[in-house]
């Protein structure tokens, strides 16, 4: 099992062309704070959810190096990258195989950036680097033989700029390929609002790009990042590996109140239609474990067992479905064809479409609108043949209602539902024939 | 009620005797079509004990004004004929007017809801003005009311194009009539006065509708647009997100809140404004549940009185007047990360723009987040900093330090939203908030 970038280098796939559409989870204490039961018990839920990739770290952000795992384990002697501790990594290599089995893929990050680069982060966890290039390529060799043949993306990085620290993270790359024979994608998670491309977008180990659009305020344009990176040449994917957590603090302060689902949705489509070949959720109180006797990082206040259920994990499956229920690989950002209802910021429209730019060749236009808007219209000239089928998916439930035929005068303005407040539309030509939006498959 | 003018500078509203006017309005549309003696009573004396200076109320008003009579029994029109109005209804327009002005609020009177004037799609228009019976309608009112506490609020949320003709003779009728007051226009959603009339000699000081149509709308650029224009003239946002408004006029979006209502205010006036105006959903129309309600208005008018937002309004005027008014600017160079979106920073300060002459400066934060500004715009040694809560009015010292050109400030942990005030110790400046700079206390 291989994943690999599409030929026209916007998507990622499996290695016979099918669509991959990274799904993400933000787990990123999962090998240092989880047991056996508790790693089960979670990668099942995100399974069980539709998730598809779980981002974890091996030297784990929350004192992985001084504090052990649930056995009693530390990552490494006497904080020394270049030896690592078996006993430690025997249970990474349980989780990672109890990810696969399940079909999960891992983005691994073999390291927090803590422990790469000070940036100057205060206490009561300031940054500690322990990182050389010599033992980072050292501790990628070690980790890409190990896991050469499990189902992984490699994530380095770790909410941390680059700067300064470029030739150790070049050098951690190249241990991994060539510890793993270049069998894995690779990425880099930058600090939040980043994105990788700002320091490797040219270096050959970078496959795609991953932007962080972070924690600071709702509506948080993050499809600006994504289409500054997607434009970019040489053409490379990219996506939000770090959107506002669902119940985190707007801003990180609690009087600002919380993110909730509706946030999460709206990061997820806009990110998805602006060019993203995935997205990644998260949870702040799943990320970091909490649950109680822990101390509580940025407001946690829910254990994480008690936070897999929330209403924005079991919506994000929907933003999958919808984008896999029509052609995906010849899908493209197309902001031009909103032409009323989106005024920028919190009102703001994202659309995309498949076929050529420039071409009226499409067989479907796909929005996302964050609020109901009864004048939002779209142009439709570019859908091929002369009549047009219009649905509106519900991105709360995964169901699409028919809004039936018409034919295509050039624009569309689709009636305001009355709940949501969020909302794809999709605009099919009839010509294509596709059934609801959201369903499994699309006969491609 | 004293004579109100434009400022020297062009930028502000005063009395006859220079003292700042702060423009704090509500919108109360249909006050003199719907309510009795008693329901506006209870509306103008909620609206003083609030701090309000002006209530927005229109003569011809927009739900069926010339076809429903008022409270009693009276249609303002003889055959709805803009030329014969009828006495019984001005009456009652009067008493309003007199109460309002007795309670020391200004009333902006919109002579007639765009709808009879500007043919247009989105309302069922009527249109019954030319610019004959326009002149003569506006030289009735300007006879009537020539003595009164009113600002003529021309236009009605609609767009002039193609009508200029008829509220340039409805300006000069009312200037005919004897009514020398303040003239504006008011424009529809996400538009200007400006857009059309800016040069118009009878338009003293703009009015912009940054409307209902969602959150975090940046009202501040559209005020930033018009401050920038020349001839210098004022403006406000006199239709700004109403409380208790369904966003985008649709429920399912949610209804804007106190916070949106305070966001609009502050970044309206620190943009630059000459004031503002408070608007209520519940409010304008005078619903109650007896009454259709207009674009899903949920809330009894008199319930919907003390909504939190409309408490909340008085601390911006108090604030603003608690320090040098007249030479205020808005200024966003001091701003380290001035952010954008839902957490836009709008800053002010008092002093000469590209110098460094400032003794106090504010910032509105929608937000807790962190802030930093450059404090070298204070021309002073020590300085003395305050968190100002919009919601109570009452100012948090965080006392005094040396000016080392650079400030860097968390605000409290309640919130959201805040205004960093720092002043120039040496100018003995009272709390934000807690009383009229010395020069306007009377």
């Amino acid at each position: 099992m291989k994943l690999c970038v599409s030929d026209n280098r916007r998507y990622l796939v499996h290695q016979d062309g099918r669509p991959f559409f990274y799904l993400g989870d933000t787990a990123w204490e999962l090998f240092h704070r989880c047991d056996r039961e508790e790693a089960e018990r979670y990668l099942a839920n995100r399974a069980a959810k539709g998730f598809n990739v779980i981002q974890a770290v091996a030297l784990a952000e929350l004192d992985g190096l001084t504090t052990p795992n649930p056995y009693g384990e530390l990552p490494l002697v006497d904080g020394d990258p270049a030896r690592p501790r078996e006993a430690y990594f025997e249970h990474v290599d349980y989780v990672v195989r109890r990810a696969n089995a399940l079909g999960l893929w891992v983005g691994f990050l073999p390291t927090w950036g803590r422990w790469v680069v000070n940036a100057g982060w205060s206490p009561p966890r300031p940054d500690e680097p322990v990182f050389t290039p010599e033992n980072a390529r050292c501790y990628g060799r070690f980790l890409g033989e190990r896991y050469r043949d499990a189902q992984l993306i490699w994530i380095l990085g770790g909410d941390r700029q680059a700067t300064g620290v470029e030739a150790v993270w070049r050098a951690m790359a190249e241990g991994l390929a060539e510890g793993d024979g270049g069998t894995h994608l690779m990425t880099y998670h930058p600090y939040g609002p980043e994105a990788s491309s700002t320091w490797f977008h040219d270096e050959p180990w970078l496959d795609l790009n991953m932007i962080q659009s972070g924690h600071s305020r709702r509506a948080m344009p993050n499809y600006r990042m994504i289409a500054a990176d997607y434009a970019r040449l040489p053409t490379k994917p990219v996506f939000d590996g770090e959107p506002c957590y669902e119940y985190m603090a707007v801003g990180m302060a609690a009087g600002n109140g919380y993110f909730g689902a509706h946030d999460v949705r709206q990061a997820a489509y806009w990110g998805v239609l602006s060019g993203g070949c995935g997205h990644t959720y998260g949870c702040n109180n799943i990320w970091q474990m909490f649950k109680p006797g822990r101390q509580p990082v940025l407001g946690a206040r829910r254990s994480w067992v008690d936070s897999l259920d929330l209403e924005g994990a079991f919506d994000m499956r929907h933003v999958a479905a919808l984008a896999l229920a029509r052609p995906y690989l010849t899908r493209f950002p197309a902001p031009e064809l909103v032409l009323a209802g989106s005024n920028g910021f919190t009102d703001h429209v994202e659309a995309a479409r498949d076929g050529h730019r420039d071409a009226k060749d499409a067989g479907y236009i796909m929005a996302y609108t964050p609020m109901l808007n009864r004048h939002l219209t779209l142009d439709t000239s570019c859908l091929r043949g002369g009549r047009l089928r219009a649905w509106w998916y519900d991105p709360r439930e995964g169901v699409a209602l028919d809004l039936g035929e018409s034919p295509n005068s050039g624009v569309y303005t689709p009636p305001a539902p009355d709940s949501g407040p969020d909302w794809a539309l999709v605009i099919d030509s009839v010509d294509a024939g596709y059934g609801p939006p959201g369903q499994a498959g699309c006969g491609c | 009620m004293r004579q109100l003018s434009v400022s020297p500078n062009g930028r502000y509203l005063v009395y006859d005797d220079g003292a700042p006017f702060f423009y704090l309005g509500d919108t109360a549309w249909e006050l003199f079509h719907r309510t009795t003696r008693q329901e506006a009573e209870l509306y103008l004396s909620n609206r003083a004990a609030k701090g309000f200076t002006v209530v927005q109320a229109v003569v011809l008003a927009e739900i069926d004004g010339i076809d429903v009579p008022n409270a009693y029994g009276h249609l303002p029109l003889n055959d709805q004929d803009p030329a014969r109005p009828n006495e019984a209804y001005f009456e009652h327009v009067d008493w309003v007017v007199q109460r309002a002005n007795t309670l020391g609020i200004y009333v902006a009177l919109l002579p007639t809801w765009g709808k009879y004037v500007q043919p247009d799609a989105w309302d069922a228009a009527q249109i019954i003005f030319t610019p004959a019976n326009a002149q003569s309608y506006g030289e009735f009112l300007g006879r009537r009311y020539a003595n009164a506490g009113v600002i003529w609020m021309l236009g009605g949320d609609r767009q002039p194009t193609g009508v200029e003709d008829i509220w340039r003779a409805m300006a000069a009728g009312i200037k005919a009539g004897g009514g020398a007051q303040l003239m504006t226009y008011h424009p529809y959603g996400r538009h200007s006065s400006s857009c059309w009339l800016h040069n118009e000699p009878w338009l003293d000081m703009n009015t912009l509708q940054s409307g209902h149509d969602r959150r975090a709308n940046e009202n501040y650029a559209m005020v930033s647009h018009d401050y920038a224009l020349s001839p210098i003239k004022p403006c406000l946002d006199s239709e700004p997100r109403y409380e208790d408004h369904p966003i985008n006029w649709l429920p399912g979006n949610g209804w804007f809140d106190d916070l949106e209502v305070r966001q609009a205010a502050y970044w309206a006036l620190f943009a630059g404004a000459c004031g503002h105006t408070y608007g209520c959903h519940d409010i304008w129309q005078f619903w109650t549940p007896q009454r259709q309600a207009i674009s899903a208005a949920r809330t009894d008018w008199r319930t919907a009185l003390d909504l939190p937002g409309a408490f909340d309004m008085r601390h911006a005027k108090a604030l603003l007047l608690s320090r040098p008014y007249a030479d205020r600017i808005p200024d966003q160079s001091f701003l380290i990360d001035p952010g954008e979106g839902t957490n836009h920073v709008q800053a002010t300060r008092d002093g000469t723009p590209d110098q460094a002459d400032a003794s106090y400066i504010m910032a509105y934060l929608p937000m807790l987040r962190g802030i930093e500004v450059d404090t070298r715009v204070i021309a002073a040694e020590r300085l003395c900093a305050w968190w100002y809560d919009p919601r109570e009015g009452v100012a948090l010292p965080l006392g005094e330090s040396i000016n080392t050109g650079r400030l860097a400030l968390r605000p409290p942990g309640s919130g959201p939203d805040w205004v960093l005030v720092v002043d120039d110790v040496s100018r003995g400046y009272p709390p934000p908030g807690s009383s009229p700079w010395k020069e306007y206390a009377r």
